[in-house]
């Protein structure tokens, strides 16, 4: 008897527990998205990362941006002139365009946002590429009037759109109350569909929908197009498990979740989640030390991209998932042009060959990994492919802090590293090639590739561009600087209440135009 | 009494001091620099470097420690790198939500094992105390993190009964804060209540065996006089030392069912900071660790002589 009467009291206790967490999960017009790690900082291009970028694109919006296509479209711009030179550019703004704050968005606004994030106390992290350090310098940025916009530099500046819609390094546009008075940061005041609300640490960031948001017209389109918003709140939720987050969307308490494993897509498509697989062209690596003294020699570095079945090496990872790729131009882009049939094919005969007349005697030579499942998984199927070449590798596992700090002062032999997706091809060729004694993450240090780099960065017109590109690839696909392995798809997962998601080669999710309806 | 906590308090003055120093050194000498963290793969030599000198990482590991220690002498842990945030209010916050689950689950751990453990004590060698230590040592021998993924997994997504994400603030919603509460202090209650069972049961023979016990029984006093007015007192003393162990490393963050659990805790904290090498946050947190150990062990030993007048005699 005593027992039952305990069994009720349990009963009754959880049932009220499950009350409440069923109410907890119910909150209309919230989309509840999982998020890894926290926000740390709003600061656009200071303190940023994958999360940090996304989060934003909701909040602040840059003069352009890249579209579906990859293309740079206008956002807060109307539309834009440029000498024939491309050394001035003027911009006309959008009219009726107001800030969360409710200021309405002028030419002042944009000279503010560009002079501060000059300003070496900002510590834009891609200040280099507007000061002269890489390509032109911006000599002057005036307000025409109220609004238009001039941009003038010290050389041609034939790429300036594509440096203003990327992703990593966009100036936002942000209100003059975004900061202090004196002068730092407090919070983003934008002009994007949603508005900054709260965040508390270690736990979510709430965006609310912004009432007065002046969308373009049309579709969703990349970061450009029309961004209006469908949902009330998006919270962004702190969730570092991976299971946890896989079994909050299966239980309803969470609605979106990214970086999905490819062993759960079939258990979340069976549990009716949708799942969304884009490509996008993030590229995972190996990267080649060419000062190291085992890789100086073309001849070696080849010997391992023979050696390499990057097909055999995308299906061992799982599901179909991702595209094998050698080549910086990834497949479906405007620029691909059977680039990888540029690299060394799969030839394991050749690859000893090539090893022996490169001298190589049997050497261990070390992969450098983080110690993340997937790439170590990635970098124990490239030591196994090695060995049958007759080249020994040990790998050197380290945390991610260790091997970005090796990274940043090129101290390894070989390396599996991941890249976030650049959308254009500039972008990724800017970050490889380069002088290794000023900046040692350039993983291509030659005379003809920075010949090249300089050619196509005077280019405007993108067949032009496209030549000039397959140039680079068909010599990098020579001396082997960097191999790559294969693009990495950007792979969320949605309940099934979640409509009108799109996945993009960007690969940072978008949540203006969804909506949700009850499941 | 007050001389020898005041005593005890003096002598963690080294301690913290050693640990301070030894931190501050060990932490810069694993590889890995916060700015380049920060940067990530989308920045160059010069935006490091800028971004170093803004962070004052490009001055001299002496010179960091004074400007740090003189903060410290304040009472200021300093900022953190990351977010920018004070370290201070950051650990004191990430820290009460420990401390609603460790000290629950604790409590109702000691309340269910000790009786349990000196029961299993009582009837040593039958079939109930054989069972009840089979349990424990199941209980204490499964990963915490493992068995709060099952009782995720059974009362979250089977039964629907309880959240699996999330975390709610009692100030915010107490009913809701509760719910979100079961599971992982019912995790680390399931953990705990092992050792400490196990630890009651020993201690509890040990005391059945002595002279004074035989005593008592002869005197024809009942089994359950015996046990609590006798035998209770002196047992619970090493359990009470093995609390304040439990509590102290507990309380120091729980981040693997913190992180399991998606609660905002010390222990993820710490995990996160080390990730980020966030050195104002790693130091700051295992020197506020540090205190809360000295701080635990000398309220145990305070306390002790409520159990075991003999050593408030000594």
């Amino acid at each position: 008897m005593q027992t039952i009467k305990q069994l009720s009291v349990l009963a009754i206790l959880l049932g009220t527990a499950a009350s409440a967490t069923s109410s907890l999960a119910n909150e209309a017009g919230t989309l509840r998205v999982a998020i890894h790690s926290d926000i740390a900082s709003l600061n656009p291009g200071v303190n940023r990362d994958a999360n940090s970028d996304m989060v934003l694109a909701h909040v602040v919006e840059g003069l352009v941006g890249f579209g579906d296509d990859l293309t740079v479209k206008p956002m807060l711009a109307d539309s834009w002139t440029t000498n024939d030179d491309a050394t001035v550019y003027e911009f006309k703004l959008r009219d009726g365009v107001k800030f969360h704050d409710g200021k309405p968005l002028t030419a002042e606004d944009v000279v503010w946002n560009f002079n501060r994030y000059l300003e070496p106390a900002t510590t834009f992290q891609c200040v280099g590429r507007y000061d002269g350090q890489v390509g032109p310098k911006l000599a002057k940025i005036e307000a025409v009037d109220a609004g238009t916009v001039r941009f003038s530099f010290d050389a041609p500046a034939p790429n300036f759109l594509i440096t203003l819609a990327t992703i990593q390094c966009t100036p936002w546009i942000l209100s003059r109350s975004s900061v202090d008075e004196n002068g730092a940061f407090a919070k983003p005041v934008g002009t994007g569909p949603f508005a900054f609300d709260t965040q508390q640490s270690g736990r979510f960031l709430d965006l609310v929908r912004f009432k007065e948001y002046a969308a373009l017209p049309g579709k969703p389109d990349g970061y450009v197009g029309n961004k209006t918003a469908n949902l009330e709140r998006v919270r962004f939720m702190v969730v570092p498990d991976a299971s946890t987050r896989s079994n909050g969307l299966q239980s309803g308490e969470i609605d979106v979740i990214d970086e999905v494993e490819p062993s759960v897509i079939e258990s979340l498509r069976t549990s009716k989640m949708t799942v969304d697989i884009q490509p996008t062209p993030a590229w995972m690596t190996l990267q080649l030390q060419t000062t190291a003294p085992a890789l100086s020699d073309p001849k070696m570095r080849r010997a391992i991209a023979h050696a390499i079945d990057l097909t055999q090496l995308s299906a061992a990872l799982g599901g179909g998932l991702y595209t094998p790729n050698p080549s910086v131009l990834a497949k479906d882009t405007y620029y691909y042009d059977n680039s990888a049939a540029a690299w060394p094919a799969y030839d394991v005969e050749l690859a000893r060959k090539l090893a022996g007349e490169a001298g190589y005697k049997g050497e261990e030579i070390s992969v450098l990994v983080a110690n993340r499942q997937n790439r170590v998984q990635v970098a124990t199927i490239i030591q196994a492919m090695l060995s049958q070449a007759g080249i020994k590798i040990r790998l050197d596992v380290r945390d991610w802090a260790t091997q970005l700090d090796q990274y940043r002062a090129g101290k390894y032999e070989l390396a599996v590293f991941a890249y976030s997706a650049r959308l254009d091809p500039l972008l990724s060729y800017q970050s490889y090639i380069g002088d290794k004694k000023a900046e040692p993450t350039r993983m291509w240090d030659d005379a003809r590739a920075t010949e090249l780099l300089a050619k196509v960065s005077t280019l405007r017109q993108p067949e032009e561009r496209k030549k000039v590109f397959s140039e680079l690839n068909a010599e990098m696909g020579k001396q082997v600087p960097i191999l790559g392995l294969f693009n990495i798809p950007s792979v969320t997962a949605l309940s099934p209440g979640v409509k009108d998601f799109a996945g993009w080669q960007g690969g940072t999710n978008r949540f203006w135009g969804v909506t949700k309806v009850a499941d | 009494m007050l001389r020898f906590a005041l005593a005890r308090l003096a002598m963690a003055i080294p301690t913290l001091l050693l640990v301070a120093v030894t931190v501050f050194v060990l932490i810069r000498l694993i590889p890995g620099d916060p700015a380049a963290m920060m940067l990530g793969d989308a920045s160059d030599a010069q935006g490091l470097a800028a971004l170093r000198e803004r962070l004052g990482l490009d001055r001299s590991i002496p010179e960091q420690f004074l400007i740090w220690a003189s903060l410290l002498l304040q009472g200021d842990l300093g900022k953190s790198i990351v977010s920018g945030q004070d370290v201070l209010p950051t650990i004191l916050d990430r820290f009460s939500v420990s401390v609603q689950i460790v000290i629950p689950a604790v409590l109702l751990a000691t309340l269910v094992a000790v009786p349990m453990g000196m029961f299993a004590a009582w009837k040593q060698n039958s079939l109930r105390d054989i069972s009840l230590v089979s349990c424990a040592t199941l209980m204490l021998s499964i990963p915490a993190f493992w068995m709060g993924m099952l009782l995720l997994l059974l009362f979250g997504l089977k039964l629907r009964w309880l959240p699996v994400v999330g975390y709610v603030n009692f100030s915010e919603d107490p009913k809701a804060a509760f719910v979100y509460l079961i599971l992982p202090v019912a995790t680390l209650f399931l953990h705990e209540v092992g050792v400490i069972l196990r630890m009651a049961r020993a201690s509890t023979l040990e005391v059945l065996n002595l002279e004074y016990i035989t005593h008592a029984r002869a005197k024809g006093l009942p089994e359950s006089a015996v046990m609590w007015r006798h035998a209770f007192r002196n047992a619970f003393g090493p359990t009470w030392t093995l609390l304040g162990l439990i509590l102290g490393n507990l309380l120091a963050g729980v981040a693997i069912i913190e992180t399991v659990f998606t609660i905002p805790g010390l222990g993820r904290l710490l995990v996160d900071a080390i990730f980020a090498r966030d050195y104002p946050v790693i130091q700051g947190c295992l020197l506020f660790i540090a205190s809360i150990y000295i701080l635990v062990n000398l309220v145990v030993d305070l306390l002790y002589p409520i159990f075991d007048p003999r050593i408030a005699a000594q």
